[in-house]
């Protein structure tokens, strides 16, 4: 493990004292040295546009470039063609929302579970219908079956939830949208740095990843969609490098896929970045980050989800989840913001505090925010309990022990 | 009883505060407070009572009134002794009012409260509080068990300073040991990390409005009135965080429940706020009318400008409060032009409440649950006129307590006695920046913000800035920015360059540049300097 925690950077970082522990993975993991190299080495030595220069710097950038949609496909069992470079999931999303030309009487179905990107793309532009949860706090697939009309182009969930952690069964999500004659989204980006994802497998028509949080740079990331699903797509917004032709009377001819998605110069050093991070993943594993994931995540609802005076959102037996704990302190004396900043400033658990772009999953619990811990492979269990001793104390100050 | 009817004086009241005793049991505080000298004296319930016939009785107050008053009006068996003792004591004290009107403000007569008693009430207020520390709160335990107590204010120095980063590391240990064992209303605050560095503290959610009412009176403004409405224009950031003061929420929603506090929607720069905004603001102050403004005064001084630009009428206060830090005299002046009264500048911070407040005289009256310290780099006190790292030793806060911490501002030390009616308190002359925003002159010396201020605003031709701020970059040049106001021309320039130099050095490497506006940092709050890092 320490031979994975040198490689970060980061974690050599002092706050309050001690070395920094990094809780907020769901927010934007921290950066691997291979990437930061990487990203180093592309604006130092060979900084160019790719594609259409033809001296050696950019050549040599439009092969890294390149060399990094290989990487990406092949860490998700995808085509090249079928991976287009975007700025994020929400990007994805929007490209998707966009380029299927929705009309207002046309709706998605979604869950209530879906962070705000995977909810305004759609919401913006037609009706969006959430299925609610079920009681094991999963998203209701015969709630969700319920919503389908005839006018449902799409349906869209959630792989691994930004707030609870919990994994959703995709597969039964994606064999209800072939049922009915749907295309399928699935939104990766909270899963794909915890799970072993096969596009191929999967069978999704679209899947949208966010590098940043793979331990890519920020500003990157993926749309990953069948081919035919992506040729269906009008693509938006276009412009150089999305076509092979512009006529004179302004008629066009995009380009094949994926640089028909890609329009403009893109994150260049951030999807050479990308293909690091993946690089960075597929040599410690996908198999034993699952597994270690596994056993944080089970730690951390042990030793944590069960602190008295917090109450964990989403926890319920039984379901698989990525290591990320939402709680609450149910009297609000230690709001989701002051416990996120005290277990910073005081303790150097870098945490967040707030709705995590989910507010329709927060007011459906009823809560104004929560204090979500979110971690990845390289923490240890050392830190899940200096984390769980900050909290006991923090909590000893507002909830007194006695009568 | 005296001769004259006893008739209060204005600004003075009984209030009563009930708290639980450490056995469990309620019981009822009741002070006698000056608010117009911040004096409060503790009486008994009887006492209470007698106070309040003699305000029943007005100017009708003769004795037999008064006596009647209470027997009949309170139908409390009070001695005539008692009566006349409590007059006369109030008398003693200076509370009953002056026999012509006339004689009524503030002058030398309050001040009974003689230094000498001062400090011999600040000594058992610091004995208090060290006994307190040590006995019941675990980081003063391990650090002070074993030294003796500080026998005076002046004592202090010899005890170990608390800087932020010690405080974010201490915070559990600096509770007191009942806190875990019975419920208590408890709030967190965090601060701005206006100073570079932020904190968030403890404090018992009783005491959190109190002081800034103690506050208040001590400035001789007295909260407790009907008459006391105030309207707050601050920035939009809360804690280092965006709030909701800049998002034009209704009236209703920034209007507390009593109708006596208004916080007026305020913007994000107030360089480049519009004419618009700036109308909404003055459209609302008409409005609601308040007899008090508590302004950041940056973010005031575009309402000001416009004010005068336009003749609007402006509510008629009885004085704006400043706060948030060193304000620029280019603002404070334009203040006191646009509204033609005095502006006080309360300085407090979220970990202390507030420390002190300037008078008419314009020095720094600490308010007394607090103890100020202005020290060198040692630690040790600064001599009267120099500029040192203001410490703050909190007396009353029951939840982090504070002994000497680092405020992260720099402060002037006093030179004479303060000649105004709080004269018998400890004072400071000025605050002068943030230990954060220091620059240096072209010879290594610090330049603090105050200085900077008094260089750059100190009798500029009138409407020549709007603001500006001195930066010095890593190459340990200076940029002067600048956004001029409609009297700003080449003589204005050369002039500030001139003062510049003076201040920096004759060798100062110094551009001025215009700028059509100049940002607040991210908390919200200007800075008149600082350097490049």
């Amino acid at each position: 493990m320490e031979a994975v925690r040198s490689q970060f950077p980061l974690l050599k970082r002092e706050i309050a004292g001690r070395p920094l522990v990094y809780f907020d993975n769901a927010a934007t993991s921290p950066k691997p040295q291979p990437v930061i190299d990487a990203v180093i080495d592309y604006m130092a030595r060979y900084s160019a546009n790719i594609h259409r220069g033809k001296h050696t710097l950019s050549e040599e950038a439009s092969d890294a470039y390149e060399n990094s949609r290989s990487k990406v496909a092949r860490f998700f069992n995808a085509d090249r063609a079928e991976i287009a470079f975007v700025r994020g999931a929400t990007e994805a999303i929007h490209l998707v929302a966009g380029g299927l030309k929705l009309r207002p009487d046309e709706n998605v179905v979604g869950t209530i579970l879906e962070h705000h990107s995977n909810i305004l793309p759609w919401s913006s532009r037609c009706e969006f219908r959430a299925a609610p949860l079920g009681p094991d706090g999963l998203p209701d697939l015969e709630q969700a079956e319920r919503l389908i009309d005839a006018k449902t182009r799409l349906l869209t969930v959630t792989h691994t939830s930004n707030v609870t952690g919990a994994v959703v069964p995709v597969r039964a999500w994606v064999d209800l949208a072939r049922a009915h004659g749907s295309l399928i989204l699935i939104d990766a980006a909270q899963a794909a740095s915890h799970s072993d994802i096969d596009a191929q497998a999967l069978g999704a028509d679209f899947l949208v990843v966010s590098g940043h949080k793979l331990f890519a740079p920020t500003g990157i990331g993926v749309l990953i969609g069948r081919r035919e699903a992506l040729e269906e797509l009008q693509p938006t917004p276009l412009g150089g490098g999305a076509v092979s032709l512009v006529r004179g009377d302004f008629s066009f001819e995009p380009r094949d896929l994926p640089w028909r998605l890609e329009a403009g110069t893109p994150h260049i050093a951030g999807a050479i970045g990308m293909g690091a991070a993946v690089d960075f993943l597929t040599e410690i594993g996908m198999g034993p980050i699952e597994q270690r994931n596994a056993e944080l995540s089970r730690l951390l609802y042990e030793r944590i989800g069960t602190l008295e005076g917090l109450t964990p959102l989403g926890s319920s037996a039984g379901v698989a989840r990525a290591p990320i704990l939402s709680l609450v302190e149910p009297t609000g004396t230690l709001t989701p913001d002051y416990l996120s900043r005290l277990l910073s400033d005081s303790y150097g658990v870098m945490t967040r505090g707030g709705h995590h772009c989910a507010h329709p999953y927060h007011e459906q619990a009823g809560v104004n925010g929560s204090l979500r811990l979110s971690l990845h492979f390289y923490n240890t269990e050392e830190e899940v309990e200096h984390t769980a001793r900050a909290l006991e104390q923090l909590l000893a100050m507002v909830v007194p022990r006695g009568p | 009883m005296t001769e004259s009817p006893p008739r209060l004086r204005a600004g003075v009241e009984c209030v009563a505060f009930s708290q639980r005793g450490l056995d469990g049991k309620p019981f009822r505080w009741n002070f006698v407070i000056d608010y117009r000298t911040g004096r409060r004296f503790a009486v008994s319930n009887l006492e209470a009572e007698i106070f309040a016939a003699v305000r029943r009785c007005g100017a009708e107050a003769t004795p037999d009134r008064v006596r009647h008053e209470v027997r009949v009006g309170s139908g409390l068996t009070a001695s005539d002794e008692a009566i006349e003792g409590l007059v006369a004591s109030l008398s003693r004290l200076c509370l009953l009012a002056e026999p012509e009107e006339s004689a009524e403000p503030l002058g030398p007569r309050q001040g009974t409260n003689d230094r000498e008693t001062y400090e011999s009430l600040q000594r058992d207020a610091l004995s208090a509080f060290f006994e307190r520390v040590v006995g019941e709160v675990p980081y003063y335990r391990d650090l002070l068990g074993d030294q003796e107590p500080p026998t005076s204010a002046g004592d202090l120095s010899r005890f170990p300073i608390m800087n932020k980063a010690a405080l974010r590391a201490a915070l559990p240990k600096l509770q007191p040991d009942w806190l875990t064992e019975e419920k208590h209303s408890v709030r967190f605050l965090s601060s701005s990390g206006s100073t570079d560095d932020r904190t968030q503290t403890l404090h018992l959610t009783d005491e959190l409005s109190q002081p800034y009412s103690m506050g208040f009176s001590a400035l001789g403004l007295n909260p407790a009135t009907d008459e006391f409405t105030i309207a707050y224009l601050i920035p939009p950031i809360c804690s280092g965080t965006e709030c909701h003061m800049d998002m034009m929420l209704p009236y209703t929603r920034r209007v507390t429940p009593s109708g006596r506090l208004l916080y007026l929607n305020s913007f994000r720069d107030p360089s480049t706020v519009s004419d618009e905004r700036v109308d909404a603001v003055l459209d609302e102050l008409e409005g609601f009318a308040p007899s008090m403004l508590a302004f950041d005064a940056a973010y005031a001084a575009p309402v000001a400008r416009r004010a005068l630009a336009t003749g609007r009428r402006l509510p008629s206060v009885k004085a704006i409060i400043t706060s948030y830090g060193v304000s620029s005299s280019l603002h404070l002046d334009l203040l006191k032009k646009a509204f033609g009264v005095p502006v006080h500048d309360m300085y407090s911070m979220t970990e202390a409440g507030p420390i002190a407040g300037s008078c008419a005289e314009g020095a720094y009256h600490v308010f007394s649950p607090c103890l100020v310290e202005i020290v060198d780099e040692e630690g040790s006190p600064v001599a009267p006129g120099e500029v040192g790292r203001l410490l703050v030793t909190t007396l009353e806060n029951k939840l982090t307590p504070l002994l000497r911490y680092e405020t992260g501002d720099f402060a002037r030390a006093a030179v004479d006695r303060c000649s105004c009616s709080l004269e018998h308190t400890d004072t400071f002359a000025s605050l002068e920046g943030r230990i954060s925003d220091a620059i240096t002159d072209t010879r290594g010396g610090r330049v603090v913000a105050r200085a900077v201020d008094t260089a750059v605003a100190a009798d500029l031709v009138d409407g020549a800035l709007q603001c500006y701020q001195l930066v010095q970059g890593a190459d340990r040049g200076y940029r002067l920015l600048v956004v001029p106001g409609e009297a700003y021309d080449a003589d204005v320039e050369a002039a500030l360059a001139d003062r510049l130099r003076g201040l920096l050095g004759g060798d100062a490497a110094l551009a001025i540049e215009s700028c059509r506006s100049l940002p607040p940092s991210t908390n919200g709050k200007y800075r008149l300097c600082y350097r490049e890092r």
